[in-house]
């Protein structure tokens, strides 16, 4: 059972969301992003109508990303949690919902061109951890 | 009903057309073809491969076709890379230089207004529209009334520069044209939801910087500053509270899937708007002074209760709440002026102590 957050919890999600003929649907997209849980970074590289791989990265690394996404472990667990009971993130967890509740938000990026990108594909990305609804996690 | 009755013609099916009889035209004088343009061509023998996006417009820029001159002298509608013809009227573009219109995702941004199009009509699940309480349908129908004249303002600017813009860059004249299509989307999907709901429209704002938008008309650049950056920017940000506030899931859906488009028109202003910066000396002192009248009229028209006070009254669940729903209101400005600020800079335009107080206030929030 894959535990998150892993490379293979993330490839398990990426390899669900691949097959899901919504994901797809949403339409072509370029762009990658970090997943921040703690002290654990994650790279997403996704480009045309899927997620084409997942990486570790360290801190420099973020600097090479488009946007990163940062919530305590504690949170991200919640999250992932809510999604699994759900099948989908409801309205009070999505993203961009979550990066104006939270105080700080949860969107970082260095660049604004670059942030942007999280706008241009935002319900991809949901999309995208939407697929974990399936994936058994541990903690 | 047998198939054979199915076929007789009845008195409203006129009858098939028939082929015409080549026998009668014997005596018609045909020109023996010369076939002369078929060897006019600058490249041949092109095959473009589709990729993992498909057979996309920036895969066809190969050989010539991909040369993208820094100017277009070509007056005629000829498509950049096809044979000119002499003794063809010009029509008068007024933009041929590429630091005029030019941004380099203009190509990949067209194929994605494409690919990640939606259908409000049927996209958005109007049926789960619930009755909200009188003020909050009214502040909704307010911000939505706002919202779609927006976006109207949005396709009328565009079509008007899209005519004055030369074939030597379609990749931008495609883009655009996705750029109205969306705008009109937008007029269609918060014209509905301010009609379906139980309340209906609400007034337009005096305007004044649609007026700006509308009536710029120094070039297309000045006119992209204030419609994709100034204005652009701001609702890109209602949009994103919008999605955060929304009151059921039809809400939800039209705002998250406006704000993917409209980021879409933010990466080409901010693309384009940075090549023409770092392609002319003297755009970024233009720009300034520029958005030092612009900026100013963008505050003073946020003065009017049209915008802020409906938000206000939304963020706040009702007139009871606006004064809370008010200090939300406040953090979205405040989201908005660093999204705007930090987009100046990146085009290389440098807002510092011009920047009016109407809006750095907002950065207190």
């Amino acid at each position: 059972m894959p535990v998150f957050p892993s490379i293979e919890w993330f490839d398990t999600v990426r390899t669900a969301a691949n097959e899901t003929p919504e994901f797809r649907a949403l339409g072509s997209n370029e762009t990658n992003f970090g997943v921040k849980v703690g002290d654990q970074l994650i790279r997403l590289d996704f480009y045309a109508f899927e997620c084409v791989s997942v990486a570790e990265i360290d801190e420099d690394g973020l600097l090479d990303v488009d946007f990163y996404l940062e919530m305590e472990p504690e949170r991200w667990q919640s999250f992932i949690q809510h999604i699994q009971s759900n099948g989908v993130a409801d309205a009070q967890h999505t993203f961009n919902t979550l990066d104006l509740n939270e105080p700080g938000g949860i969107l970082r990026s260095h660049d604004p061109y670059r942030r942007n990108n999280f706008f241009r594909y935002h319900l991809t990305i949901q999309k995208f951890f939407d697929s974990a609804a399936a994936v058994e996690t541990t903690y | 009903m047998a198939e054979s009755e199915e076929k007789q013609p009845t008195k409203t099916t006129p009858p098939p057309r028939r082929r015409r009889n080549l026998k009668i035209d014997h005596d018609v004088e045909v020109p023996e073809p010369g076939y002369a343009w078929m060897p006019r061509t600058l490249e041949w023998g092109v095959r473009v491969k589709p990729g993992a996006k498909g057979m996309t417009m920036q895969g066809l820029n190969v050989g010539i076709y991909g040369e993208i001159p820094d100017r277009w002298d070509e007056q005629t509608r000829m498509p950049r890379g096809a044979y000119p013809m002499a003794g063809i009227p010009p029509i008068g573009f007024a933009l041929r230089e590429k630091r005029e219109v030019w941004a380099d995702n203009a190509a990949d941004l067209y194929e994605e207004a494409i690919q990640r199009r939606w259908i409000p009509a049927s996209d958005i699940p109007w049926n789960t529209l619930e009755p909200l309480p009188d003020d909050v349908e009214a502040a909704m129908c307010q911000l939505c009334t706002e919202l779609s004249q927006a976006a109207n303002v949005e396709f009328e600017t565009i079509g008007y520069w899209l005519q004055h813009m030369s074939y030597g860059y379609h990749e931008v004249k495609l883009f655009l044209a996705s750029n109205m299509f969306d705008a009109g989307r937008h007029h269609e999907a918060f014209r509905k939801r301010a009609l379906a709901n139980g309340g209906g429209l609400g007034i337009e704002s005096k305007g004044e910087i649609n007026r700006m938008i509308l009536e710029s008309k120094g070039g297309w650049s000045e006119t992209s500053l204030l419609l994709h950056l100034l204005r652009g920017l701001f609702i890109q940000t209602i949009y994103r509270y919008g999605e955060r506030f929304a009151h059921n899931p039809a809400e939800k859906v039209m705002f998250a899937r406006a704000l993917q488009d409209k980021a879409r028109h933010t990466a080409y202003g901010l693309q384009h708007l940075r090549y023409a910066v770092t392609h002319k000396q003297d755009k970024a002192l233009v720009f300034q002074q520029l958005l030092n009248i612009g900026e100013r009229v963008f505050a003073r028209e946020l003065q009017e209760p049209v915008v802020l006070e409906p938000l206000a009254v939304i963020f706040g669940g009702g007139i009871e709440g606006a004064k809370a729903g008010m200090r939300e209101v406040h953090h979205m400005m405040g989201d908005f002026v660093r999204s705007y600020l930090a987009s100046t800079d990146w085009i290389g335009v440098h807002r510092g102590r011009a920047f009016p107080k109407g809006l750095s206030r907002y950065l207190e929030a």
